[in-house]
């Protein structure tokens, strides 16, 4: 069940067909679970362009909620503002496993591992430790999880919920999960699509709130998980420049803010903006697009709906599970949906 | 105070001073624009005021007065409707330059660029953005509008800072005068109080051009500089600081200010991300000069590209893979622009009689000639 088959909306605009980050033309997402000795865990693979694609540089923009997020490729995403890596979310025990991997599969594609063929590698390390162990974790992850999950890509729907990487988050004292949404905008006779895909882990039982309203306000008492983590991926197939998947990135945080996922008490959060548009080398130039200021601010507002909803059909799809002595329940559509919409109805 | 005229003892103490080049020093393998100067990259122009007033000991709020402001316009139009792609970088932060958040937010710069001293820049501030609105009363009604870029140095050791001398007319000459051509340099503008290396110094500027794969590409810089110790003085990676040791200012001020300001002006087609970078290699021909970039340092570098940036959605950039040239000539031009801070300036006396010295050119050419650097 996702938030909209509830009958609750997130913002005002359009969704895309599959009200996913794949409905952003080229986007695929592969999960791969780990389940050995005792691990609920995993990995996802987000591909920024079809996997068949040998070169392709693609500008991205980082922002950090709070930072101390363990991220690789952070110098060439910062300093040239592109990559063209698959982005590799995983445990943090896994991240230099995971590089490796992502290395290996780099120098297949290219033997000099330039910047426009997959080096250097996006690995980002979610840390799943309520639920499994980081030795665990560090003993059991071989780079055949990570092949698996490049392998088991999702072009159409993408599985949400505790699957891939999402399997070990919790959030909200609740099951957390994967999840993804998508909207789409018409701008001069052109359609723009912005697409989120996060990772909900973190979140203070009290602080989750569903359209600005506070669904669970009297579970102050559940479980209470350290640390929170929580990774955010917008892709938008609008030309943007850096500096624009950048403020991009920043804008798609309120949209974590309001579903309540930081807090004070959030130890490491990021979000990363991307634009599928292509950069065409034209000898010493490149020909680049931009859209203008006000198409960005309405992608940003696209992109803060979209993850405020990606975070709740994430735990929306979550199971509920016991693992490493903790128990934990999935969020159940109850009653709020009723009282949500009434608020809202109520609020207009 | 009307900023004065050059006096005669001022156009004796210029006329010695020369440029780095004209002492037959060259830094860097890459050509300079025709005037060596930022003001080679097409449309940028760069107009000082200097306030030079007074002797003896400080009064607060009558003098001596060693102090000025610096605009740098980058090119002849509107500045807030034809924006330009901008970026900064901070080497060290111990500094101000105002309406960074505005570059950093849109990657633009949509204002002009002033260079002054410490104590100056409200008062420099508050005049441009009454210059802006003249020209357009309702540029600040735009949701994210561009403020003033307004930099600074301490002048203290020669200048009284407390009085404040700069005022909205000197600002206003200084925007209104801005001019292509050739560059004043040394005491000038808002370098007129300033030191480097225990040397006199203040304004310097240096450009250089690309040949291919840039073809016609021209980068210029400017700097207020204001940093550095003797020992660490290199021109040209000689030591000079080592070999002339003498000639130490003659001041009672405890207070050792240091701080450079950099503005690189291109007309390559660069994107803010790429200027940024532009900004890191400033930092870099300052530590060809020697400098270490002090804890006590603010050193602020403002990049800009005058290529049109006119909201098409489509256009062509620099590629990474060509931009190295680029770094080259920041560096180069960096380096240089200091060293020729240094040796424009003249010998400068101001309150309570405190003195800074010229770096003396007859001595920096038998130096550069004893190690091989000149023929």
């Amino acid at each position: 069940m996702r938030l909209r088959d509830l009958g609750v909306d997130i913002g005002v605009k359009p969704v895309g067909m599959r009200n996913g980050i794949t409905d952003v033309k080229g986007i695929s997402v592969g999960h791969c679970a780990i389940a050995e000795s005792g691990l609920v865990s995993g990995v996802t693979v987000v591909w920024p362009y079809p996997a068949g694609v040998e070169k392709r540089m693609l500008f991205v923009g980082k922002w950090s909620a709070i930072f101390g997020d363990d991220m690789t490729g952070l110098g060439v995403a910062e300093d040239f503002g592109t990559f063209s890596s698959p982005i590799a979310l995983v445990p943090s025990a896994a991240v230099g496993r995971a590089y490796d991997g992502l290395i290996q599969h780099g120098i297949g594609r290219d033997p000099g591992l330039s910047t426009s063929t997959g080096w250097p590698p996006v690995v980002i390390g979610v840390n799943d430790s309520v639920l499994n162990p980081p030795a665990t974790s560090f003993a059991v992850f071989r780079e055949d999880h990570l092949e698996q999950a490049m392998k088991n890509l999702e072009v159409d729907e993408v599985s949400e919920g505790s699957v891939g990487v999402g399997r070990g988050l919790c959030a909200f004292g609740l099951r957390g999960g994967v999840g993804t949404s998508s909207r789409v905008l018409q701008s001069d006779e052109q359609e723009f699509t912005v697409g989120a895909f996060t990772a909900a882990n973190g979140g203070e039982a009290g602080d989750l709130c569903v359209d600005r309203y506070p669904i669970y306000t009297n579970r102050r008492d559940v479980f209470e998980q350290r640390p929170r983590s929580f990774v955010a991926l917008i892709a938008t197939d609008a030309p943007l420049i850096p500096l624009q998947c950048r403020q991009l990135a920043l804008r798609a945080i309120s949209g974590l803010y309001r579903v309540g996922l930081i807090s004070a008490r959030t130890d490491e959060g990021i979000a990363i903006a991307f634009s599928t548009f292509p950069v065409e080398q034209d000898g010493a130039h490149q020909l680049v697009g931009r859209v203008s200021d006000d198409l960005l601010v309405e992608l940003s507002a696209a992109a803060e709906e979209c993850c405020e909803e990606a975070v709740l059909n994430g735990l929306l799809a979550a199971k509920p599970l016991t693992a490493n002595g903790v128990r934990l329940e999935s969020l159940k559509a109850d009653t709020w949906p009723q009282t949500v919409n009434k608020f809202k109805r109520g609020a207009q | 105070m009307a900023s004065l005229p050059l006096g005669s003892v001022r156009l004796l103490a210029n006329a010695q001073r020369r440029r780095l080049r004209e002492l037959g020093i060259r830094i860097g393998y890459l050509q300079t624009g025709p005037n060596n100067a930022i003001t080679d990259v097409p449309g940028v122009r760069v107009g000082h005021v200097t306030l030079i007033q007074g002797n003896g000991p400080l009064t607060v709020g009558k003098g001596p007065v060693r102090t000025g402001v610096t605009a740098i316009l980058p090119h002849d139009g509107d500045l807030v409707r034809q924006q330009l792609y901008a970026a900064d970088f901070t080497l060290n932060g111990n500094g101000e330059m105002t309406g960074l958040g505005y570059v950093r937010r849109t990657g633009r710069l949509g204002a002009p660029i002033l260079f002054t001293n410490t104590s100056s820049v409200g008062a420099v501030y508050d005049a441009a953005l009454g210059w802006m609105l003249e020209k357009d009363p309702d540029f600040l009604r735009t949701p994210c509008a561009p403020v003033p870029i307004v930099g600074e140095t301490w002048a203290d050791f020669l200048n009284d800072t407390a009085g404040r001398h700069v005022q909205a007319q000197h600002v206003r000459e200084a925007l209104e005068s801005a001019r292509s051509g050739v560059v004043v340099e040394g005491c000038v503008g808002g370098g007129t109080g300033m030191r480097a290396f225990q040397f006199k110094a203040g304004i310097g500027t240096a450009s250089r051009q690309l040949s291919a794969p840039n073809p016609g590409y021209t980068i210029g810089v400017v700097v207020q500089a204001n940093f550095g110790r003797r020992a660490q003085l290199l021109v040209d990676g000689v030591q000079v600081g080592h070999e002339i040791p003498d000639l130490l200012p003659e001041y009672k001020a405890a207070h050792d200010g240091n701080s450079l300001l950099v503005a690189i002006a291109t007309d390559a087609p660069l994107l803010p991300v790429q200027l940024r970078r532009l900004c890191k290699r400033a930092g870099i021909g300052v530590a060809r000069t020697g400098g270490i970039s002090s804890h006590g340092s603010g050193d602020l570098v403002l990049a800009f590209s005058t290529a049109s940036v006119d909201d098409k959605p489509r256009f062509l950039n620099l590629s990474d893979g060509t931009i190295n040239p680029i770094f080259q000539a920041v560096v180069e031009a960096t380096e240089e622009a200091i060293l020729n801070s240094l040796t424009t300036a003249y010998t400068m006396v101001g309150r309570d009689g405190n003195t800074i010295h010229a770096l003396p050119l007859d001595r920096l050419v038998q130096v550069m000639r004893a190690h091989g650097h000149l023929k």
